[in-house]
């Protein structure tokens, strides 16, 4: 049973107290595990390889191994580092398997990552596929990604439901994918660092075989796991137990920041409308 | 002789682009893409089903106007056709003596047939426009005409061919990439003159047609693991599910690694226009902040208590600037970008409002979410003594 890793990080606003499990399991049908995750310092990531007999968990092992040595280099990320790392890992995936067309493939990535800019801090979600970024406030499971898939597309267009989405035909199908393009367009979303946070990083293995709300169960009964199981297990584990039919991976952050309430969780103060200033409204 | 006959309609009629051995229906007001498939498809040798394909979907799937498109394939002793249709309207294919229809309204995507022995077929739009039920029926080989039906005549798919057709089939080998060509004739050989077609959406038709989707879906949709289209020796990817057929889609796999090649092929063509020149303003433009901090104007920049992003492009990374403590201030309360060589100021919703000062002029509200363009020497208050000026170095 691996054990939750836990460090500090000091921020301007106090000390952040991140407390980390992962865990990836084959799953019941697939022989080869093309997932591949990072949990380590400040980033957190999950790519979930495809292609197939072409290799795909060399593809997404890649786009660990690039991001591995970009942290190695040291000091804070920043949102422009981590973009930068995604476009050269990009690169890696291509140039690996342009010498031998044979054994072309892909990966979908998504990742968390504590990122500086300016003077700030900030979680940097970021990403490319259908792999997924989640965040948890004790009560609600948010999902923070948008898939780039066509089932979102279509989602997206009105044109089907959510429940339809779970069976529809296309559902496996990716619209963005690492290793593909010599251009990758990663989606990035900023969030504030405060108080008590969970976010969830994890492959479509998960989210397929799980709903949101049973998810979420699972999260909210963290504290009452059986054993030694941590919740990153746990959730795997559900997850076989519903089918398994793809690699799961899962990568859970907890964060608590120390000291007092941050000002971005904060009302902002009314200050009264200001008639003089009055804007007149278009006719419609 | 001309290649097809047709029901005339007035405004409410859908256009029908007809050109050697290619016919595009397509939703009338779509003009500019009739004219421009018209156009393209008339100095194309073989391209021509790309390019109008190319042309329907240029603007994502959102964008694809409802159309029926149709293509003779192969040798003109086959009379084989494919048909894309993409919502209201509906193709009747006569093939092998069987009538087929294809109706691609309640698809979300399209719905795609190739057929061999073809003898007839017909478009008809869906509603059909009223007045023109009784019209007579015209004839036309190539050219632009708002119609409410188009049907094939016995030149069309005979064995003796005008010449503009046999021309193209001759010279298709040669434009289009050979594998495509093998391809296209494997299925049209098949000994069924029906392609079995259970479920014909996007994913689920014959590979020959693979090239054609990858290259105009490259940007916004990959191919699930194709279904083994019959009689294609496939090597099978080392971990297809134990037990189950090759056919189901449920093994997991996200996307097949021929989908991948067959992208990277046009990945060349595609970088070209998928990374937008930057628009750098002429001098450095910046924000001054009340501190007398300068913020350069290089990426858009948010202002607020605590500012976020959501959903950006990693092209257009903003850059978050906090402005500590004031609680007057929302979370997310401005945004500044440049386009076009101007400042864009933009109220992020924000509880208490943003005022612009423009020089010389009265103070003004923005609206919120709304982006305004702003001049050089432009005031921006955010409240509780806190502004900003745009300022430009020379």
């Amino acid at each position: 049973m691996a054990a939750a890793i836990e460090h500090e990080v000091a921020l301007p606003t106090g000390a952040l107290r991140l407390t980390v499990t992962a865990a990836s399991d084959l799953g019941l049908v697939r022989r080869v595990n093309e997932d591949s995750y990072l949990a380590e310092q400040q980033l957190f990531l999950v790519a979930d390889g495809m292609g197939g007999h072409s290799f795909g968990d060399r593809a997404s092992q890649s786009v660990v191994g690039t991001f591995a040595s970009a942290l190695s280099n040291g000091g804070p990320l920043t949102p422009e580092a981590v973009v930068q790392t995604i476009h050269r890992s990009n690169q890696t995936v291509v140039a690996m398997t342009d010498d031998d067309d044979e054994s072309v493939s892909g990966t979908t990535l998504a990742g968390l990552a504590l990122v500086r800019s300016e003077a700030a801090y900030h979680w940097m979600a970021f990403n490319v596929g259908d792999s997924r970024v989640y965040s948890w406030d004790g009560r609600v499971l948010e999902q923070v990604t948008v898939d780039h898939s066509a089932v979102q597309e279509l989602l997206d267009l009105g044109q089907i439901t959510a429940v339809e989405a779970i069976e529809h035909p296309h559902r496996n199908v990716v619209t963005r994918a690492i290793g593909v393009g010599d251009v990758v367009d990663p989606d990035i979303w900023l969030l504030p660092v405060a108080g008590k946070q969970l976010f969830l990083v994890c492959s479509d293995g998960l989210t397929k075989e799980l709903g949101d709300d049973q998810i979420a169960i699972i999260l909210a009964d963290r504290f009452a796991l059986p054993g030694e199981l941590t919740v990153a297990e746990r959730l795997v584990e559900a997850a076989l137990a519903a089918g398994g039919s793809d690699n799961v991976t899962v990568v859970v952050v907890e964060s608590d920041l120390a000291g007092a309430s941050h000002t971005a969780d904060e009302d902002t103060n009314d200050r009264g409308v200001p008639h003089h200033l009055e804007v007149t409204r278009p006719r419609k | 002789m001309s290649q097809f006959r047709y029901r005339p309609a007035g405004a409410s009629g859908w256009l029908a682009v007809a050109s050697p051995g290619r016919l595009l229906v397509v939703q009338p007001d779509a003009v500019q893409i009739a004219v421009s498939v018209f156009d393209r498809g008339r100095d194309s040798s073989g391209q021509g089903f790309q390019l109008a394909l190319d042309e329907l979907t240029r603007g994502g799937l959102s964008a694809t106007p409802s159309f029926a498109l149709l293509e003779w394939l192969g040798s003109s002793g086959e009379r084989a056709l494919r048909v894309i249709v993409r919502g209201g309207v509906k193709v009747t294919v006569t093939a092998a003596g069987v009538e087929s229809t294809l109706d691609g309204t309640g698809v979300s995507t399209w719905t795609e047939q190739s057929f061999a022995q073809v003898t007839a077929f017909e478009a008809v739009v869906v509603p059909e426009p009223d007045s023109t039920v009784d019209a007579s029926w015209l004839p036309i080989d190539s050219g632009v005409v708002a119609v409410s039906r188009v049907a094939s005549t016995d030149t069309a798919l005979s064995a003796s061919r005008p010449a503009p057709i046999a021309a193209e089939a001759q010279v298709s080998p040669a434009a289009v990439p050979a594998a495509d060509a093998s391809e296209v004739s494997e299925v049209t050989r098949s000994d069924n003159p029906v392609v079995p077609d259970p479920a014909p959406t996007l994913d689920s038709n014959a590979r020959p047609t693979d090239e054609g989707y990858d290259y105009h879906f490259g940007e916004t949709m990959y191919r699930t693991a194709s279904e083994g289209s019959a009689g294609e020796p496939e090597p099978k990817p080392v971990d297809q599910p134990v037990g189950e057929a090759p056919a189901g889609d449920h093994d997991g796999m996200t996307i097949m690694s021929d989908d991948i090649r067959k992208l990277r092929g046009n990945r060349k063509a595609k970088t070209a226009d998928a990374a937008p020149p930057p628009v750098e303003a002429p001098g450095q433009l910046y924000l001054e902040l009340s501190t007398g901090a300068r913020e350069p104007l290089t990426q858009p920049v948010v202002v607020g208590r605590a500012p976020t992003a959501s959903k950006v492009s990693g092209s257009a990374l903003p850059r978050l600037v906090t402005i500590p403590g004031d609680k007057d201030i929302s979370r997310n309360h401005a945004q500044f970008a440049v386009e076009g060589g101007t400042v864009v100021v933009t109220d992020l919703h924000s509880r208490n409002g943003t005022v612009v000062i423009m020089p010389g002029k009265a103070p003004q509200q923005l609206r919120q979410g709304e982006p305004t363009a702003v001049i050089l020497g432009t005031v921006i208050d955010l409240g509780g003594g806190v502004t900003l000026t745009v300022g430009e170095e020379s």
